[in-house]
């Protein structure tokens, strides 16, 4: 071991950034560049009559100006579900969707002649509340909906005796779940940047988490080969999901560059970023629980309602994710999950950080929370008493191989003094506890028909020593490059200075599936260090000719090629002997994802080769003459397996912190009907640093045996605990129970002044059963 | 979002920003810090061809805690850290302190502070969203959005600086077509009742600066936001006192946050003039002051929110006061808070 994995190593990338000279989309120019504009529909739902394009192409500077009708095609993240277009095609589907767009010399010109266009519209009946959507509607937004209905999907699952466990249960508890839309709010607005060149190639860069995507839409939308697309990605400025899919701007830039000859650039204003969207979805939903007398859990019913907007994205996911990944790290004997995601007039939901998973957790966390109360049982002993053991099988068939979750419960307990504060505090003051469970890469490839590997790298060193990573995983500001040049410095044992990664450019690099369902670090992860492996054969192969030592002798450590006798040389000079035979030396590692899940219908959703586990302990302060929840401090004991850098999984769970008590605390995509009224960070509120708690990372995980180094994931699973912790520790402090999201000060201080005319605040009643 | 072309103004005296002003009468604006007139463009709420940029005239630049007199220009960050300001006008100190966030008050002036635009969830949105909306009375519309019929504009009031001067009884110099003229600060706000303007400073006249006399007032500042950085008040408080020989002889309370203009409570707090502060006084205060409040619904926090929390604040606040004055600290000790 070289010591580089497992080490607090600062990001590669950060001296770069943080004094300004990473270079973002936005950033980049081209000779002869034009800008791009998209004019956007102020109706929700319309038929589009008429367009007057002329005024706009007599404005000066301007290019050109196109429609939805320039390239029809529709696209989508999945395959499955293609239902967004460059441009609306025939009517539009919520207020902020583009319509036409236009280049011009500047970007003031581009906005001055899309301020030109004039288009006609016939309104259509709008549809704001998935419930409609569900059932028999006059219009439909997507002509491919079941019936006269504007439902997207709807998935049926069950598994055990459900009816049974809920008959004969000593207790049930049912949470019924209101939550809003929420959205990613990345600090980078999206940009693009694309060049159509006269030898029918197409380049395109953009803020992308999954260039692969990227690459397969404009092919398909633009009818380019694929082979003639090159999608490079340069800095992403955070992505949590709202980067995930091919977007329309990316396409409509394309085209215009196609129609124009010359390059285009669009930068999206924050306004758009929220007609983009793509973020959490809207959900409620109604949440049993079934337990016997000594709190066993016996069964688990679920039925969600997900306003998925005017498009599928990753709803069918979405819509699965929310039953499935809620299950653990519980072990659950009988499980009934009905799911409905509706199409409606609000810009579309798509994936956000935990995917799917935050609602129905905050709200099982929370019925757990009421079940021990029931039970008097202190909420820790409850849990323990129904995790799922390492290297297990759970109900739907998901394979859990290392677990942690006890260790992480421990840790929490025992750090936050645990014992000495649950229904001890004063009124006002409280603690609560939540777990969380996700996966560590999506086991199922979107796309790959017939299976290909789901992350390739490929490395490459010449005479100057510098080992070259190429991936097509995005670096979106969470660390993978990083994590995959310790990867391949430990395996070599280089310092990490020699080791460089590629931007990610599709002629170069080859397909990684990309950042999203915390993938990179075990998926890309095990390809680098296979990649890394081979290059190592390379270099003892040379050792050996060079020292007439078996290879396998060697070892790789702090650059050089060691074997027993002291007998040492510089990797360079393997390197350079290795090189005789046929020059620059490159390697490459694949990984492949084991095949996994049962066979029913939607097996696959949510199985993972690993899964995270996570157990969280907040205090808080309730101020109850204003209705302010303080978090006080959030205790995260996190199971990743080994951490690969410590210090970046610090930064990925109190990243996941400030966003979890963001949705918790304060954000809201608010709507009136169909209307967006908060499209601005300033009215879209996102956690301050004002109220950002003190956090305490407990990284307390084993290795994982299928992980690289042992890692597991950190990108998501971090999140959903925070929020149920806390309402759980509100509910010690008040006794009071919030189903509704988010918790502003003023809706706290109505539901106070309402428990306080019904009889006072008190502290809950405290657990008859010893918390062990 | 892009502002349309605007030609700047860089005046390096008064008389010569003022006749600026005169010349592009009617397409013109006074340029501080910019922290809100600068969205304001790009949003297309005012479509100006001129601005006028005050950072170099130096008059406007005078900053003298000592003597109570403070420029317009002065940054919003010099009032918030400044250690006399904190001492002898603690409410003015906690008012910059808590406005915006950090960085916005380092470019951010009084002046801007004090004639900042009104506020309203249906104003301040893109000229796209307004014109999906098709408009309001306030910006290019015909109804008001919040009060169904209303023939008036509730928007609201929203800067941080105006309830701290007007409870310390500040005074304004302002630089008009007709030359100097120094006069109470709520004249600015006067008569006040509709939301489309949030002051009565004439189109041209240039505020030069803000004077405080004195500095033995006790005084305190809390506001209500939505979260602890960057937004606006949703309600705030400011309170000036002074007793002599036990005996109020200034009595002062401005509201901000609630309604079109801040709101000055003279006619509740003259009364008491020449009495002690008690128990009494707070009651009656506190009980007058919420009558007066009527925010409607047009910010993010619910109405019977917002009134709630600025007359706990107020109770709080005096109750502070008369916890002090018990143990004869009667002025410049701080007080307030920011909720
Ligand atoms: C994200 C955000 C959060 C904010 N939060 C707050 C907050 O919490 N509290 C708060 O009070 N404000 C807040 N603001 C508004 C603003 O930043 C402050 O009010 C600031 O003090 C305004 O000062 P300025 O110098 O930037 O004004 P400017 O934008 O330059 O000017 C504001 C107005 O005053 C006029 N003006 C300026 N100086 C003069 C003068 N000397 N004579 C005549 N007219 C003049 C201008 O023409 C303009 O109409 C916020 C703004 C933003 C963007
Ligand atoms: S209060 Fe009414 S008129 Fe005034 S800005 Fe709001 S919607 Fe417009």
């Amino acid at each position: 071991m070289n010591g580089i994995v497992g080490s607090r190593v600062p990001l590669v990338d950060g001296p770069l950034k943080a004094s300004g000279s990473a270079l973002y989309t936005a950033d980049l120019t081209l000779p002869g560049m034009l800008h791009g504009a998209i004019v956007r529909s102020p109706e929700a739902h319309a038929r589009i009559v008429s367009m007057e394009l002329w005024r706009a192409m007599e404005e000066p500077g301007v290019s050109a100006v196109i429609t939805g009708d320039s390239y029809p095609r529709s696209f989508g993240v999945l395959p499955i579900t293609r239902d967004e277009t460059m441009l609306a095609v025939g009517k539009v589907r919520f207020r902020g969707e583009g319509v036409a767009a236009v280049a011009a010399t500047s970007p003031e010109a581009a906005q001055r002649a899309a301020r030109q266009i004039k288009v006609i519209y016939e309104r259509l009946p709008e549809y704001e509340d998935p419930e409609a959507s569900a059932a028999t509607v006059t219009e439909k937004i997507h002509a491919h909906s079941p019936g006269m209905t504007n439902l997207q999907k709807e998935v049926r699952q069950e598994f055990g005796p459900v009816e049974e466990a809920f008959r004969t249960a000593a207790h049930v508890v049912t949470v019924r779940g209101k939550f809003p839309g929420v959205t990613h709010a990345a600090l980078e607005p999206h940009a693009v940047l694309a060049h159509y060149t006269p030898d029918d190639r197409l380049t395109v860069w953009s803020s992308t988490q999954v260039p692969h995507y990227l690459h397969r839409a404009l092919s398909e939308v633009l009818d380019i080969p694929e082979h003639r697309v090159r999608v490079i990605k340069p800095e992403v400025g955070g992505g949590f999901g709202g980067k995930g899919d091919p977007m329309p701007h990316e396409i409509v830039a394309a085209a215009l560059s196609r129609e124009t000859g010359r390059p285009v650039r669009i930068v999206l204003s924050r306004e758009e970023v929220f007609y983009l969207n793509h973020g959490r979805h809207p959900t409620r939903h109604t949440l049993k629980l079934a337990a016997d007398a000594e709190g066993h859990l016996m069964g688990f019913d679920l039925d969600a309602l997900i306003d998925g907007g005017a498009a599928s994205s990753f709803g069918t996911v979405t819509t699965y994710y929310n039953g499935v990944l809620a299950t653990g790290p519980y072990r659950i004997p009988a499980f009934r999950y009905h799911g409905r995601r509706g199409y409606t007039n609000r810009p579309a939901s798509g994936a956000m950080r935990a995917h799917g998973s935050v609602n129905t957790r905050y709200s099982m966390e929370v019925a757990i929370d009421m079940l021990a109360e029931e039970l008097r049982m202190d909420p820790m002993a409850l849990r323990m008493r129904n995790f799922l053991s390492p290297h297990t099988t759970t109900i739907n068939e998901f394979r859990i191989t290392s677990n942690s979750v006890v260790r992480c419960l421990e840790a929490s307990r025992a750090r936050s003094s645990w014992d000495t504060k649950y229904r001890k505090l004063p009124v006002g003051r409280g603690i609560g506890v939540a777990c969380g469970f996700f996966i560590s890469g999506s086991n199922s490839p979107i796309h790959f028909t017939p299976p290909f590997p789901q992350s390739t790298v490929h490395l490459k060193i010449d005479v100057d020593g510098g080992v070259t990573i190429h991936s097509g995983a995005s670096d979106i500001g969470q660390g993978s490059k990083t994590i995959v040049s310790q990867i391949v410095a430990e395996v070599l044992g280089i310092p990490l200075a020699r080791v460089r990664v590629a931007a990610v450019d599709t002629d170069s690099a080859p397909v990684d599936l990309g950042s999203y369902s915390s993938r990179v670090t075990f998926m890309m992860g095990n390809a680098a260090r296979c990649a890394a492996e081979d290059m190592l054969r390379q270099w003892q192969k040379a050792a050996e000719e060079i020292t007439g030592r078996p290879s396998a002798e060697f070892r790789a450590h702090d650059g050089r090629l060691e074997a027993p006798g002291n007998i040492s040389i510089s990797y360079l000079e393997a390197v350079h002997q290795a090189m005789r035979h046929h020059g620059a030396l490159q390697s490459s590692g694949a990984y492949e994802s084991p095949s996994l899940g049962g066979k029913f219908k939607g097996a696959r959703a949510g199985t993972s080769p690993a899964y995270s586990f996570a157990a969280y302990v907040a205090e808080v302060e309730v101020d109850v003459d204003l209705g302010r929840i303080h978090v006080k401090k959030v205790w995260a004991a996190f199971d990743c397996g080994r951490p690969l850098n410590p210090m970046l999984v610090e930064g990925q769970i109190e990243g996941s912190i400030h966003m979890g008590l963001g949705q918790l605390l304060g954000e809201e995509m608010r709507y009136r009907g169909t209307r967006l009224m908060n499209p601005s960070l300033l009215e879209y509120r996102t956690l301050s640093p004002v109220e950002m708690p003190e956090v305490e990372c407990l990284l307390v995980g084993e290795e994982d045996p299928e992980g690289p180094f042992g890692a597991k994931e950190a990108g998501e699973g971090p999140l959903p605990p925070v929020l149920p912790a806390v309402a759980n520790a509100v509910y010690d402090a008040v006794g009071l129970r919030f189903t509704e999201l988010p918790l502003t000060p003023d809706r706290v201080w109505r539901a106070l002044r309402q428990k306080e005319r019904g009889g006072g605040l008190q502290k809950p009643p405290a657990p008859k059963v010893d918390a062990r | 979002m892009l502002a349309d072309p605007f030609e700047l103004h860089e005046p390096a005296s008064i008389a010569e920003a003022v006749a600026l002003a005169k010349r592009y009468c009617g397409d013109v604006r006074f340029l501080a810090g910019g922290t809100d007139v600068l969205p304001g463009l790009f949003r297309g709420l005012h479509t100006v061809r001129h601005l006028i940029y005050l950072g170099r005239i130096p008059e406007l630049h005078v900053f003298d805690p000592i003597r109570g007199v403070f420029g317009a220009q002065t940054s919003m960050a010099s009032l918030e850290r400044d250690p006399v300001v904190r001492q002898r006008f603690v409410a003015v100190s906690l008012a910059a302190h808590a406005a915006a966030g950090p960085a916005l008050r380092t470019s951010a002036t009084l002046g801007g502070n004090l004639l900042v635009d009104t506020r309203c969830t249906f104003y301040d949105q893109s000229r796209f969203w307004r014109e999906a909306n098709e408009g309001c009375l306030k910006a290019d519309g015909t109804e008001c959005r919040v009060v169904s019929q209303g023939s008036r504009c509730y928007a609201v009031y929203s800067g941080d600086m105006a309830p701290p001067l007007l409870a310390l009884g500040a005074t304004v110099d302002i630089e008009g077509l007709e030359g100097r003229d120094s006069k109470p600060l709520e004249d600015l706000y006067s008569p006040g009742g509709d939301g489309r303007l949030s002051h009565a400073l004439p189109e041209g006249a240039l505020l030069v600066a803000v004077r405080l006399r004195d500095p033995n007032l006790w005084s305190s500042y809390s506001k209500l936001r939505a979260r602890g950085a960057p937004d606006f008040p949703e309600g705030s408080i400011a309170i000036g006192i002074h007793e002599t020989d036990g005996r109020l002889d200034h009595f002062r309370i401005a509201v901000g946050g609630i309604d079109t203009r801040p709101l000055v409570m003279n006619e509740i707090t003259r009364p008491w003039l020449g009495k002690p502060m008690s128990d009494e006084v707070v009651e009656a205060t506190v009980e007058s002051v919420g009558r007066r409040l009527h925010p409607v619904a047009n910010t993010a926090l619910l109405t019977d929110y917002r009134k709630h929390v600025v007359t706990r604040f107020l109770r709080t606040d005096l109750a502070r006061y008369l916890a002090l004055r018990s143990k004869e600290l009667t002025s410049s000790t701080p007080a307030g808070r920011v909720g």
